[in-house]
Parts: C-alpha cells; structure tokens; sequence
C-alpha cells in the first residue's frame, strides 16, 4: 500500500517548500517530491530582488494601464507577505526593504515612467517619481545620464540561498516531508484522490523507496517543468522556459542603497548583506535540448551576456567599474504570454493545482499562500481568476 | 624567512614597487607576492575580523593573497591600468612586477573602499 497525504507537491523550489508550510500550518499532511535537491531550481539562482513595479518587460509594446493593473494586487499582497515573513520563519534570510529605483534615461522613459506610476497609485501602490536635485540626494550613487527614477518605497531584496531553505525547514517543523532525488513521473486519478508515481534518481539509504505514494490533492510548484509534468494528460500550461544568467562581485564598501532596475534596458542592481553586488535583469543564456528539460537541462553562459551586463550595470552605477566580477551563472525562469502568474486548479484534473511562473521569488510566498487557500478553503483570499492555468482555452474547452 | 637563490643565477637590474608605500626592490618576472615574500612581508592583507592574510596556493586558486594596485599609465604588463579606475583588486601571486607599480594591503574587513 502506499503512504498516504493530504497534499503532494512536486518541486521542492520556494512556491513548494512555501506551499508545504503554509499546508503544514493549516493542519495539513504533506510530502514535497523534487527530482533534484531543495532550492536546486530557478528558487537558489535568482537576483532575489524584490520588485513591486510594475515589471519593464509588461511595458513592452505599449502600456496598457488595464493589462498592468492585472499585477496590483497580488504585488501588494506580496509586500505584506514579505514583511511579515522573517517573524513568520524565525530564520535568517536577509531581509532589507529599503525601496526600490526604477531609472530613465531618455525622454521616453521617462514619459513611460509617469503612465506607469500613474497607473500604480490609483492601484494603492507606493510609487512616486524622483528626480534632479533630490534623486541624487535620494541616490547619489547613479550616472549623471539617469535624469530620473520611480522610487517604491517597499522594494528591496533577500537571500534566495536562505529564503527556500528557511521555508523547508520551517515545513519539516510542522511534519511536513521532502523527499528529493525523487522525479514525479505520473499521476495516476483515482476515486480518492491521486497516486504518484515516483523515479529515484538516486539511492535511497535505508529500506528501498516506496515507488508511488497517495495524495488527496497534488500542487504542480515545479517553476519552468510544470508544462511537462501535466502535458500527458493533455493540459497546456501557458508558461515557456527562459534560461537567464547571473552576476556578482567582489564585496565592497557600502554603496548601492537600493534595488535598482532601468524602465528600458535590461538591468537589475542591489547590493547585498556581505557587500557583494548582484548583477541581472534578465540577460540571456543558452537553453538546449529538446521540447522538454528533463532532470538535467543543458544551460551553457554567454560571454555577451556577461559583458553586456557589466557594461549595462556601469552605464547606471560607475562606480562599479572598479570592482571585479567573481562568479557568473544561470537558471531557468518560465514566463507566459500575458506576464501574469499561472495559479489555480486544473479544471479536466480535479484535485490537481499549479502554482507557477513569472517573478514568483517575489510573488512565490504570495502564490502558496493563495494556492494554500484554494485547497484547504476551496477559495483564496483575494480574486485570482485572471491568472487561471486555462485562461488562453477557448472558452468551449473550459466548460467541457 | 624568504630568500632568492643567488649562487651561479645572474639577474637583470632590480625594479622598484611599492608596497603601502614602502619601496621595494624586485626583480623583473617576479610576482608581486615573490618580490613581497623575498622582502620578509607575510601579512598581505587583513581579513573581516581584522586578521593579518597571506599567500597560501601561490597559483592563483585560494585567493588569499589578494591586493589592490595602481599601475602607471605606460605599464606593460598592466593590462588594467584604466584612469577611472585606479585600484584594481588582484591576486599578488599572479602579478609580474612593474616599476612604478604602487600596492597596497586592505585593511579590515577586507572589502574594496570604491571612495578611497
Ligand atoms: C537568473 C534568474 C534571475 C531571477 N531573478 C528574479 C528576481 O530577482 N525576482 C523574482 O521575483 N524572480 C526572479 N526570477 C524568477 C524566480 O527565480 C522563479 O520564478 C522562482 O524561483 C520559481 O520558483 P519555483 O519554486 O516555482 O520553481 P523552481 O525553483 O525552479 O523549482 C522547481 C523545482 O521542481 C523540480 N521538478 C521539476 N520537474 C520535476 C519532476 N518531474 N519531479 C519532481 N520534481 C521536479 C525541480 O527540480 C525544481 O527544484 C529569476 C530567475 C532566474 C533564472
Ligand atoms: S596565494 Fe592563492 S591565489 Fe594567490
């Protein structure tokens, strides 16, 4: 017979290990499954940047105000969710919410800028625009060529290295398991529920395996997998994967106060705890292999994005060109067509829920949370209708 | 104790560096933490808890022997001599001499000062 759950999760990245504690404090008996290791995934390799404005990439094409509404809330949520966190964990994970700069350089950046805060104050978010005099006051640090910036207040940043981890370990406090090395390889309905069906990839020590186990719901938290875990059972999980490089330096002195973003390049700079400065903002590595990334997905870096990258961090922060790069390397993020979360039961699966994609180190707890809800509660605590995994189906499909 | 081999070797000119300000005499093709070495300096850096840090590997790998440096602007084999930036953080045990080559030691807690 196999063990039996309340809830499996497959992926031990921060949506599950954050799903397994939330699940966990609601009374729930929970097993978290990932092929690899906790915090292996896009969780341990992100900027850890905390960012609540509305993001560049949703500004391409055209600002549409309705559209970036959609991220208010659920940002907003966020910044709660975060601020409480560090109580909520009693453990380390580097924690600062000194704000945030969006900067621009150009007059149409600066115009975007302004349709964007708009938009973000009548969303009740804490944004406004700073530049001239007080910019430089605000962040003397920045090129004189950045001529203004949008400062939300509530930004900032943590360690990805602590945050997934902080999770497990509050998860396996409350009797939640996490078994890794353990590849989810099908799900198989049942009249009570789901049976799982589990590859070892490696040897378990002690008694052999168990090759399956029982869960009365399943959450699909498996960040840029999560579209080849449902696709044999016919369900299109609007997210593709996106393999991103990252940057760090030698430690220095403080100097970058903030979280710092750029409206219209690639950028993304913070300084972090031990003086290091991360550098990122979504430049390019190399993703290879076929339509499915499978237990090791090939990721090669590219020197263009590395250098590319230092040059951006420069053009925004000088003073940067005097430190050393130390360490590049990549991940793997999963974006959707319309830049929203994917969160929210498979309708043709039931019992079966995703949580996935998009900035979710800074909206993940946010996302387990609200998945949390719909399990337990049947419904979350705020709308999330507009990030349902089926909303690119035609409608016919849906009520099939 | 450092020391040269001296017997039967011939050697070019000395070269002078500085070392926090202290001249040194170096030979050409040395490494800045040989020429330090040679000149009884062990103590090339200090660490966050204000701990004296020296060379370890000699090859370049354990990074304990990191230094920072200011090169004139003719050095040659400087390859990073750059006016906007004038200290450069380098591993001692990887960097030839030069003359005129000024070197100085970081002070805890062992992280670049972009100010100074
Ligand atoms: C370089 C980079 C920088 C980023 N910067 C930021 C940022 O600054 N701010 C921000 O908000 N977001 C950022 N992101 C995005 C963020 O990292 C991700 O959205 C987030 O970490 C996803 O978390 P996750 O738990 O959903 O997925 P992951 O952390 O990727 O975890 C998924 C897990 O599922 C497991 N898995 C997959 N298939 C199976 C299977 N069949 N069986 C068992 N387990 C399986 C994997 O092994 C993996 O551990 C960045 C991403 C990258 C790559
Ligand atoms: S002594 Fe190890 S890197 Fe120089």
């Amino acid at each position: 017979m196999s063990a039996r759950y309340d809830v499996a999760i497959i992926g031990a990245g921060l949506v599950g290990c954050a799903a397994a504690f939330e699940l966990g404090l609601r009374g729930r008996r929970v097993a978290v499954l990932d092929q690899g290791e906790v915090n292996r995934g896009a969780s341990g390799r992100n900027a850890g940047s905390l960012h609540f404005q509305i993001e560049p990439r949703m500004l391409e094409g055209g600002a549409d105000p309705q559209r970036l509404a959609q991220l208010i809330p659920v940002n907003l949520r966020a910044i709660e969710d975060w601020r409480e966190l560090p109580g909520r964990l009693r453990r380390e994970i580097e924690l600062v919410m000194h704000g945030g700069l969006m900067v621009a350089e150009t007059a149409g950046e600066r115009e975007l800028l302004v349709r964007k805060s708009e938009v973000e104050t009548r969303g009740g978010l804490p944004v406004r625009l700073v530049e001239g005099e007080e910019l430089s006051r605000v962040a003397p640090y920045l090129a004189e060529r950045v001529r203004c910036a949008s400062y939300c207040t509530a930004e900032g940043h943590a360690n990805p290295r602590l945050v997934t981890p902080a999770f497990a370990a509050a998860a396996r406090h409350l009797g939640g398991e996490i078994m890794t090395g353990a590849r989810v390889g099908g799900l198989e309905g049942r009249p009570e529920g789901w049976r799982i069906h589990i590859e070892w990839l490696r040897q378990q020590s002690g008694t052999a395996a168990a090759s399956s186990l029982d869960a009365e719901a399943v959450l699909v938290a498996a960040g840029a997998w999560s579209p080849e875990i449902l696709a044999p059972y016919g369900v299109r999980v609007p997210l593709v994967p996106v393999a991103l490089s990252m940057n760090v330096t030698e430690r220095c002195a403080p100097v970058v106060h903030h979280l710092v973003q750029h409206v219209g390049r690639r950028l993304s700079v913070k300084q972090v705890e031990a003086g290091n400065v991360l550098i990122g903002g979504g430049w390019p590595a190399s993703l290879f292999g076929s339509e499915t990334l499978g237990p090791n997905p090939e990721v090669w870096l590219r020197e263009d994005s590395m250098i590319g990258n230092a040059a951006m961090a420069i053009h925004v922060v000088p003073v940067l060109a005097g430190l050393n790069l130390i360490r590049t390397w990549s991940g793997i993020a999963s974006v959707s067509v319309d830049h929203l979360p994917v969160l929210g039961a498979i309708a043709s699966m039931p019992g079966v829920f995703i949580a996935a994609g998009e900035s979710s180190f800074t909206l993940g707890p946010t996302y387990a949370r609200l998945v949390s809800e719909l399990i337990c509660l049947g419904q979350a605590s705020m709308p999330i209708g507009l990030y349902r995994p089926d909303r690119f189906e035609p409608a016919a499909d849906r009520s099939a | 104790m450092g020391f040269r081999v001296t017997s039967g070797t011939f050697r070019p000119d000395q070269v002078s560096f500085t070392f926090d300000g202290v001249a040194i005499e170096a030979y050409p093709a040395e490494t800045v933490a040989a020429a330090l070495i040679a000149n009884d300096v062990r103590g090339f850096r200090r660490d966050r808890s204000g701990r004296l840090r020296g060379p370890y590997c000699n090859m370049g790998t354990c990074f304990e022997c990191v230094v920072e440096v200011r090169a004139p602007a003719r050095a040659s084999g400087v390859p990073f001599c750059d006016p906007h930036v004038p200290w450069r953080t380098v591993r001692a045990c990887l960097l030839r001499v030069e003359a005129g080559l000024e070197v100085r030691s970081r002070k805890a807690p062992g992280i670049k000062d972009l100010s100074a």
